[in-house]
């Protein structure tokens, strides 16, 4: 039986499915999800909206404790900032890719780096999506619904 | 005869092309910097904007976030404001400054005056934070020649970056004034975590801070320093960091006395 919750809609007039786990692992758990970024005041807002859409969240401040957290965690979703001390996000995007058991892992790259050759970079590496700073936050959550719906989640 | 001439524009020639080679090399470098400048500059600017951007949105999609997060979100984006601001004005203040714009009122300053006041202004905020502020300053100094508002803002930047640093309660910054004849030196120690070793030669350097990032970033631009020591140089002096690792960090600076 597929549970699902009507979560309330940013905006009150768009209603999104909860994401709760559809396909493997316990059905009825919500999606995990890691947030990665060294800027507390944006990891607080991404904790913020992610919680309140359901998710069950994690933080890490760096590329190494991110790549920890992946191992006890194992979230469904990494959302990856890209400039961080020690350790970029690309990095840690090419290290999850070239472990084949972490292929369902879902990476989202948010980054104040939003060049194009930036984008492609953060493509060529596995992430799933590549989304610029600042961000619309009622964008955001959808497109990580969708990703989570069995579409890709079509970039913006 | 003919041939031998012809072997020589063949050597000139070469020279020249690898003249202009290095040149060319130098300044694929300085376009290099120039792009990771910008690069540096967009990231800077936008981060605290999408924290603006993402707790505004919050707080206008949902009326129903308690009070208590609603004053943290809001406490947020004034904070994040400010820093977007001091970030936009450093950067033009920097770019006004190396690109030779800045308008320099030189005078002759009586230094000594000048830091006294100075430490008078910071007083406050030193007690308020419970850091003592110690001076030692000489009877009288010879003047310099310098731009007055540029010289407190140097001055401003060093004191508050001690402050910054330093051990809240038990903290301690000390600022000398000496004349070796010269020159006058200012220097401003503080007690705090000083500055590694393999940190030393990039304190100066635009954007970059100290502190261990990833557990709290110091609120700064991270050009007040590269800004400050520009204008030292600017009247003709140095600024150099003097520090070992967890015993506090002594700044100084050095200023040319002004022809009699």
């Amino acid at each position: 039986v597929r549970a699902f919750d009507l979560a309330q809609g940013c905006d009150g007039t768009k209603q999104v499915a909860s994401p709760k786990g559809s396909s493997g692992g316990d059905v009825g758990e919500p999606r995990k999800v890691l947030i990665v970024d060294d800027e507390p005041n944006i990891v607080t807002a991404l904790e913020f909206l992610l919680k309140r859409s359901g998710y069950d969240v994690r933080l890490a401040s760096n590329g190494a404790e991110a790549l920890e957290q992946v191992e006890a965690y194992r979230p469904d979703l990494v959302l990856l900032d890209v400039m961080m001390p020690v350790k970029s996000g690309y990095e840690v995007c090419q290290r999850l890719r070239e472990r084949p058991e972490l292929a369902r892992t879902k990476i989202v790259m948010l980054s104040a780096k939003g060049s194009e050759a930036e984008v492609n970079k953060g493509l060529s590496l596995g992430a799933d999506l590549y989304i610029t700073k600042p961000f619309s936050t009622q964008d955001l959550v959808a497109t990580i619904n969708r990703l989570f719906e069995g579409g890709d989640g079509a970039p913006a | 005869m003919y041939s031998h001439r012809l072997e020589q524009k063949s050597h000139e020639l070469e020279a020249a092309t690898a003249e202009l080679r290095a040149a060319n090399e130098r300044l694929k470098e300085l376009d290099r910097l120039k792009d990771d400048f910008i690069s540096t500059v967009t990231h800077e600017l936008r981060t605290p904007l999408t924290s603006i951007r993402a707790f505004s949105e919050i707080l206008l999609a949902d009326p129903e976030v308690e009070l208590g997060e609603r004053v943290r979100f809001l406490g947020i984006i004034t904070r994040e404001t400010e820093r977007l601001t001091r970030l936009i004005n450093q950067v033009l203040d920097m770019a006004k400054i190396s690109s030779g714009r800045a308008d320099w009122q030189m005078t002759r300053v009586d230094v000594r005056e000048v830091v006294a006041d100075t430490l008078a202004r910071m007083s406050q905020v030193f007690k308020e934070k419970g850091v003592q502020l110690i001076e030692r300053l000489p009877e009288a100094t010879p003047p310099v020649l310098a731009d007055v508002d540029r010289l407190i803002q140097v001055l401003l930047n060093l004191l508050s970056n001690a402050l910054k640093f330093s051990p809240e309660g038990n903290g301690r910054v000390e600022v000398s004034l000496r004349n070796s004849g010269r020159e006058l030196r200012v220097d401003v120690r503080d007690n705090g975590p000083g500055v590694r070793r393999e940190d030393r030669p990039y304190v100066f350097d635009k954007f970059w801070q100290a502190g261990d990032t990833l557990v709290a970033k110091p609120p700064g631009t991270g050009l007040g320093l590269h800004i400050s020591r520009q204008i030292v140089e600017h009247f003709g002096g140095r600024m150099w960091v003097d520090s070992e690792e967890g015993d506090g960090a002594c700044f100084s600076f050095t200023l040319p006395l002004a022809p009699e």
